[in-house]
């Protein structure tokens, strides 16, 4: 099995504001993040491709009480891209109390920021982000 | 041809500690309590035992790496010991381990043994999973909370079958309080107090739309299984309880990086639960299982999961809830012994303190929490989050 867009290349592209991933030459489907096999139908023929950098919140939460280290309260949510998959990321630019159901549907862009390196990580890396778009 | 393991091998000894904030002991003491009452009720001695597995999982808290910590603290005279780690499936991680082994012929007699010592670090959640997720958490999960995460399972469920925020709320609620008032009599169990829906309702959010009670605690506890070859298990006792099925289904993470997962479900449990039924020979999980120990880490879990085991149709397991179905005295009892609502959830023995309830349950001896005439049970543990994830399903009867 080729690894044909690594972790490396994926966190290089997230820092020049590009969101990479892999679209399948079998089925069409764009598994993201990157894997080594399409996550839809296990081919691997695969290409680089990039993300146009949209989807559709499809659920959340505001995490009250967080992991060691962070500040609540804060949004989780995940979004559907507008090439299929589905991602987890933080909604910023939202203040936390006045998340609701009405958000389930709307629009959002992906961008990314940095979440700080442990002792047991390579360092500082970019993580999703959703921020809502106008519909 | 595999054949599965039904009725290959028997459990004939059983032991759980009482779990809960057990600064009196540590994991030492709480393995060497589970294991003396299971070889105690296996009428057999230490020596008889062949082969151990052990499973606990945050081995950095208290009990360290390997299965040294079961030999050390059993003096297991040089037996061959596996330690197992597979998340909240560990404990039953460890008795798949046993079993599977004396079905192969290998050994007659096993022992399987979880615990977990996670109170004394002070943290109220479970240890900081930025070590064991791997690149997947800088992929996938960041700044995410066990609850956080199943707490949009919960959001999703809501808006997909049009349940306002206070009916899904209240649908919940009715899933912890039915735990509680079964953990409340059992003198085991972490948390032992009855909690009314209203009480429910009202507690701190800890993740929207989950609250203190949507969420199981954290404890100290071991539990034990002493099993043994079927044909030999009458020697023991009259009253073995044989093994079904031992199925795990572990998720590529598909769901959750393609769009045909949808958020309300759990996809590796709907898999598991049919090579377990499969394996079993179960055709109507509903009108066929008795009871059910299943990973209710949070209400929603517990929700879904019902669905997914395929005992409620899709979108239908309120219903199931508000008709009291899985009451003590309900058609199919959940949680009899109180589930990890009441328990809490040290992860290596939790998989074996369900069975626990289940084998004293078939045997009758299960105290004023006694269902009438059991005679198959299941149990169901759940580990990661739910687009990427570890179940295991075991089905016993006697």
């Amino acid at each position: 099995m080729d690894y044909k867009l690594t972790y490396d290349q994926y966190q290089q592209g997230l820092q020049k504001g590009k969101l990479l991933g892999l679209k399948c030459n079998g089925c069409d489907a764009v598994t993201f993040p990157p894997k080594s096999l399409c996550r839809e139908c296990n081919g691997s023929d695969l290409s680089i491709t990039e993300i146009k950098g949209f989807g559709t919140l499809r659920t959340f939460t505001v995490v009250r009480v967080p992991p060691e280290g962070f500040t609540p309260p804060y949004v989780v949510a995940m979004a559907e891209i507008d090439e299929g998959a589905w991602v987890m990321g933080n909604l910023v630019d939202i203040n936390p109390d006045d998340a609701d159901m009405s958000l389930i549907g709307k629009k959002v862009r992906l961008g990314s920021q940095i979440v700080k390196g442990d002792t047991y990580s390579g360092g500082d890396s970019r993580v999703v982000t959703f921020s809502l778009a106008a519909n | 041809m595999a054949e599965g393991i039904r009725d290959k091998v028997a459990i004939i000894g059983m032991g759980c500690t009482r779990f809960g904030e057990r600064w009196d002991a540590g994991s030492e003491e709480l393995m060497v309590e589970a294991a003396t009452e299971a070889i105690k009720d296996a009428g057999i001695e230490k020596k008889d035992i062949q082969a151990a597995w052990f499973g606990s999982c945050f081995d950095e808290v208290n009990v360290g790496k390997s299965a040294i910590p079961l030999s050390f603290a059993l003096k297991l005279p040089f037996l061959p010991v596996t330690r197992v780690e597979n998340f909240c499936a560990t404990g039953t991680e460890a008795l798949r381990g046993a079993v599977y082994a004396v079905a192969s012929g290998a050994y007659d007699i096993c022992l399987a043994l979880g615990s977990e010592k996670l109170k004394d670090t002070g943290y109220g959640g479970l240890p900081d999973f930025s070590v064991s997720l791997g690149t997947k958490n800088r992929l996938i999960f960041p700044n995410i909370t066990a609850p956080g995460a199943f707490a949009m399972m919960a959001t999703r469920y809501f808006a997909k079958y049009g349940l306002s925020p206070e009916e899904g709320k209240e649908v919940l609620a009715m899933i912890s309080a039915k735990s509680h008032k079964n953990g409340a009599k059992n003198p085991k169990a972490h948390l032992r107090k009855e909690v009314t829906v209203e009480q429910i309702l009202k507690a701190p959010m800890i993740a929207w739309p989950l609250g203190l009670f949507d969420c199981c605690g954290v404890s100290d506890g071991a539990a034990a299984a002493i099993v043994c070859r079927a044909d030999m298990a009458k020697n023991f006792r009259s009253d073995p309880v044989f093994v079904k099925s031992m199925q795990i289904a572990i998720s590529s993470g598909e769901e959750i990086m393609y769009n045909t997962w949808d958020g309300t479900y759990v996809e590796s449990a709907k898999h598991c639960a049919d090579r377990a039924y499969e394996e079993a020979g179960i055709k109507n999980p509903r009108e066929e299982i008795s009871m059910m120990e299943v990973h209710d880490c949070f209400s929603i879990t517990e929700l879904v999961t019902y669905e997914d085991l395929g005992i409620s149709p899709r979108g239908k397991a309120a219903n199931d809830v508000r008709d009291g179905f899985f009451n003590i005295d309900g058609t199919i009892p959940c949680q009899a012994d109180g589930g990890l609502k009441c328990f809490g959830h040290p992860i290596g023995a939790s998989g074996l303190r369900m069975m626990y309830e289940v084998y004293k349950q078939l045997q009758g001896n299960a105290g004023d929490r006694q269902i009438k005439d059991p005679n198959i049970g299941l149990t169901h543990n759940m580990g990661g989050f739910p687009p990427m994830n570890i179940i295991s399903i075991s089905i016993v009867g006697n």
